[in-house]
């Protein structure tokens, strides 16, 4: 599903290039559930956001799907982003003008699900996360493990096959974390592809891969079972 | 989805009430001017749109090229000239000549006062002024027939139903009867030509035999051309027409469209702005306060989507294209302007009897007008593009990796353009403040200026034909009111134009040249009460009966003749000759804007339209009074409207411009400041970590007040020295159109930067005070 071929990212200052990634090459395919870790600055979160377009390697080939994604135009990305992707943010990101409900809608009414299709596809989310009572909450009215499900509930609305995790348990204390990551699985067992990044040993766990990230190298990759 | 962008919009704007409030003002206020400028605009241009031959009607007029070269325009032509015309030209497929003129109706023991025209009977076929009743257009053919407008009728009659009626007029003790022969609808007030009645030019004519002279100031000639003919080619035909008659007269005859009359005149020749000044000056002004209104918009939207700019981070990670968020964000903007629009609208309702007083507009609003719909659209997406483009192609550039990274977003890119907002935005005030001071400055200088004469203490009153036959005894008792001098009957209000004559001859004349020369009929008392500044001779006497046939020149006509001795030498004025007596000098007989016209005074009783009572003790409002009760006695019919000199509205209409330019400045000023102040409160919210540190550093409150006033300072100095030049330019011609003008006061472009700066800073100071003098243990936790 996801191929990475000699991805590099570094910047470019005055007299010296600073390397962020250098060399990647990983082949993620469809229904694993990877775990990238690795020390502050090792280039954890730059490799997710290359895999999910919102940044772009300084060189190499990346093909999602067996499509050449380092050639995508804008319009294509959007695309990417609209039918195949979800995000999920260590610190939400929720839209704070919006209730629970509209900020799950949004990523549908960019899609341009319609009306009563949508109604529907959000009330199976708030269902599914018990969240119906408090669906015309604004999230600065909500905790913060309720604001992440709320988070998730928006990333896998729009059915992705891909779902990017980047620490989603970082801003949580550990019960709520385990709620997540326990839904995360389960996500998982229903066969979406998650990449998660996180510091936490113990939730990398719920993954069956871990990929450790040193200076911008693939340090090890292990799967187990 | 534009629902759901809506609803996110409103919960914003309620949640940012400073922000909202701020912006939905500014955008109201730019919107009112716009849309006023707008109306007044339309109502200029929709003047005499309702004839019916609107394209093809044209006033003939004549270019009088004067003895020094001057050149000037002269609309009242011989009324002889129609034969001419007509059988010279047959591209004029009508001619109609209109001669306006007040008369006197009475009714009973009642009498009015109406103004309207002489005119030939094809007057209703070319112009298209609706019957009421009478129906046929040859209304006006008989002698002793009248048509009247529907007001006049009411005021006559009290009825409109007044065919064959008779109205009576009144003309000094002599009675006349006309019949009624139809009642026309009031004119519109958007016509050039204005009028109650309509008399036959025939009667006119035959009560003024003079007015068949070559050369004669008449009647105004329309001219209905026929279709599809070349103008050019006919002002090339017509050109010489009356030069051929009298080559001396010198006059060259052109078609004046219809259409252009209310925006163009002639001066010196050359045609000039005359409506079209005011379109441009209001459709200038309007646009550059809807562009600061725009600016502030912008400027205040660029600095809040900081805060924004993560939503959009979000959004485009959701899925959503740039131009979705372009889309949303013009959304909300034109949200925005339709609410400030609807505000606007409120507004114009309420200000335009105010705009229409103060500026003689004659504006009127109706949404049924579709113009004005089209307007008030235009307007609305005019503006909510203008602002709402910049902020939104800001906002859809926001990169969601940095956003979602949670960088604190600066728009250092931005704040560069964003001075240069602020600095266009106070350029406009201060350019304004400054020229409006410099009309200022003209005014009082031509009020105060020493035009050869007296011009204090100096009271015009309107002569009429009951005050002219009582001209002895009503002088005898004005002058026994203590406090007055003098009183003198003149056709000549200093400084405000006179009669112009070209039938004078002198010897060693070029009995061939015809020249211009402004003649003024007076009497023994006119030098007591304007005190001419007589340089040789004497003024005119009752000790010299000759005096009755003798005139005073100045030093200009002087030289046209050719007399260096003057005193004692004859010429004759419009066949009266007679001896000069006495030379004055530097006596303005038309205006400031011209130069110095050859001027000749006659002991004459013709055409005194004014009496001028010149007082030595008193004051005027104590005066007036005791005039009144004069006056009554004389004149019991008239109202009595008496005027100070000096309170005579500006020959120029200086008035309306520097008002106009000063009432633009303040909203200018005012929308400025309000948009300063706003972003002042966005700056100092998002320094509320720097403000406290300092402060726990040592600053104290009002160093902090200073460093914030430091960066404002610097913009506005930057505006002021874009605007100075741009005022200075503007000043230099504005006066440049002044024949005697002001030297360019250097004093306002101080007065001008320093009130900018102070209320600039006002405006600020609070913000900065606010955000200065808060606890820094309070700035420092909330971050």
């Amino acid at each position: 599903m996801i191929s990475l071929k000699n991805i590099y990212k570094y910047y470019d200052s005055k007299f010296q290039r600073t390397f962020v990634l250098k060399d990647i090459d990983l082949e993620i395919s469809e229904g694993e559930f990877v775990t990238i870790m690795g020390p502050s600055g090792a280039g954890k979160s730059t490799l997710l956001n290359i895999i999910g377009m919102l940044d772009e390697p300084s060189e190499g080939e990346y093909y999602f799907l067996d499509q050449p994604a380092h050639k995508l135009n804008e319009k294509k990305k959007v695309e990417f982003h609209r039918n195949f992707v979800g995000f999920i943010f260590q610190a939400f990101h929720l839209i704070d003008e919006m209730t629970v409900y509209e900020n799950i809608e949004t990523p549908l009414i960019y899609k341009g699900v319609k009306s009563k299709e949508r109604q529907g596809l959000v009330a199976d989310m708030l269902d599914r996360f018990n969240m119906v009572a408090k669906k015309d909450l604004f999230p600065a009215q909500l905790s913060g493990g309720q604001q992440q499900l709320v988070g998730i509930a928006r990333a896998i609305v729009g059915k992705p096959k891909l779902l990017l995790a980047d620490e989603p348990t970082g801003n949580l204390h550990s019960d709520q974390g385990k709620q997540i990551m326990e839904l995360l699985s389960q996500l998982n067992s229903e066969g979406i592809t998650i990449i998660q990044v996180t510091h936490n040993e113990e939730f990398a766990k719920y993954s069956r891969r871990i990929i450790r990230l040193t200076d911008g190298l693939i340090s090890s990759d292990n799967i187990s079972n | 989805m534009i629902r759901n962008f809506l609803k996110t919009s409103v919960r914003f704007l309620m949640r940012n009430k400073t922000y909202s409030l701020l912006n939905f003002l500014c955008l109201s206020f730019g919107q009112t001017c716009a849309i006023i400028a707008a109306l007044y605009i339309l109502n200029i241009f929709s003047y005499d749109k309702f004839h019916k031959n609107y394209d093809r009607l044209y006033q003939v007029e004549a270019i009088v090229t004067f003895f020094n070269g001057d050149r000037f325009l002269k609309e009242p032509l011989s009324a002889s000239l129609v034969g001419d015309l007509n059988a010279n030209v047959p591209e004029l497929e009508a001619i109609t000549r209109v001669v306006p003129g007040g008369l006197n109706f009475i009714n009973g023991d009642r009498s009015f006062t109406e103004q309207g025209i002489y005119a030939d009977d094809n007057f209703l076929n070319i112009f298209s002024f609706p019957m009421a009743s009478g129906g046929n257009s040859n209304e006006i053919s008989e002698l002793n027939t009248i048509v009247i407008s529907e007001r006049m009728a009411l005021k006559l009659f009290e009825t409109t139903d007044c065919i064959g009626k008779t109205a009576v007029i009144k003309d000094n003790e002599k009675q006349e009867a006309y019949k009624i022969t139809g009642v026309i609808r009031n004119v519109p007030s958007q016509s050039l030509l204005q009028f109650d009645f309509i008399i036959p030019l025939s009667k006119f004519l035959a009560g003024n035999p003079l007015a068949n002279e070559t050369g004669a100031s008449s009647c105004h000639y329309w001219a209905l051309v026929s279709e599809n003919s070349d103008i050019t080619k006919i002002n090339n035909k017509i050109r010489d027409l009356i030069k051929n008659q009298e080559t001396t007269l010198n006059q060259e005859l052109f078609l004046f469209p219809l259409r252009e009359k209310i925006l163009y005149n002639y001066a010196g020749g050359r045609r000039v702005w005359d409506g079209m000044q005011y379109v441009v000056i209001f459709g200038c002004i309007a646009f550059a306060i809807l562009l600061i209104a725009c600016f502030n918009f912008i400027n205040l939207a660029v600095a809040m989507n900081i805060k924004r700019y993560r939503e959009a981070g979000i959004k485009k990670v959701a899925g959503a294209s740039r131009s979705a968020i372009i889309f949303q964000y013009l959304t909300e903007t034109f949200v925005i302007t339709a609410i400030s629009l609807l505000f606007s609208i409120i507004l114009v309702r309420l200000l335009i009897p105010l705009v229409n007083s103060q500026f003689n507009a004659g504006i009127s609003f109706t949404i049924a007008d579709f113009r004005v719909v089209l307007i008030l659209a235009a307007i609305m997406i005019s503006t909510g593009i203008l602002s709402g483009l910049l902020p939104a192609l800001y906002l859809s550039s926001s990169n969601p990796l940095s956003v979602l990274k949670g960088e604190i977003v600066k728009s250092h890119s931005y704040s560069f353009f964003r001075q240069s907002l602020i600095v266009f935005q106070f350029v406009i005030p201060v350019v304004l403040i400054i020229f409006m001071m410099i009309i200022k400055t003209q005014d009082n200088y031509m009020r105060d200026y020493d035009m050869g004469f007296q011009n204090d203490k100096l009271i015009v009153i309107g002569n009429t034909r009951n005050l002219e036959a009582h001209e002895g005894s009503l002088k005898t008792d004005l002058l026994s009111i203590p406090g007055i001098e003098a009183v003198s009957f003149t056709n000549c209000i200093p400084a405000r134009g006179t009669t112009v004559s070209n039938e004078v001859t002198w010897t060693g004349k070029d009995a061939s040249e015809k020249l211009h020369f402004w003649c003024i009929n007076t009497d023994y008392q006119y030098n007591t009460a304007i005190n001419l500044n007589i340089t040789d001779g004497r003024y005119f006497s009752y000790s010299f009966p000759s005096d009755s046939a003798s005139f005073l020149i100045n030093d200009i006509a002087a030289g046209v003749f050719e007399y260096d001795e003057p005193l004692g030498k004859t010429i004759s004025v419009d066949g009266k000759e007679g001896t000069i007596i006495g030379v004055f000098k530097d006596f303005h007989s038309v205006d400031l804007a011209g130069p110095f016209a050859p001027t000749i005074i006659s002991l004459s009783p013709a055409c005194r339209n004014n009496i001028l009572i010149r007082f030595s003790s008193g004051t005027y409002s104590s005066l007036k009074d005791k005039i009144r009760d004069v006056y009554i006695r004389y004149e019991p019919e008239m109202s009595f409207a008496p005027t100070l000199y000096k309170d005579l509205p500006s020959y120029s209409n200086l008035d309306m411009s520097s008002d106009l330019a000063g009432t633009a400045c303040f909203i200018a000023l005012l929308l400025a400041c309000l948009g300063l102040s706003g972003l002042a409160s966005f700056s100092a919210s998002s320094r509320t970590k720097e403000i406290g540190i300092r402060k726990t550093n040592g600053a104290t409150t009002l160093s902090v007040i200073k460093l914030l006033g430091i960066g404002y300072t610097r913009w506005l100095i930057i505006s002021f020295i874009i605007a100075l030049p741009i005022a200075f330019l503007l000043g230099r011609i504005f006066l440049m159109r002044f024949y005697f003008h002001s030297p360019l006061p250097l004093w306002v472009f101080v007065a001008g930067v320093c009130i900018t700066y102070t209320i600039a800073l006002l405006s600020v100071s609070v913000q900065s005070w606010r955000a200065a003098s808060r606890n820094p243990v309070e700035a420092l936790r909330y971050e």
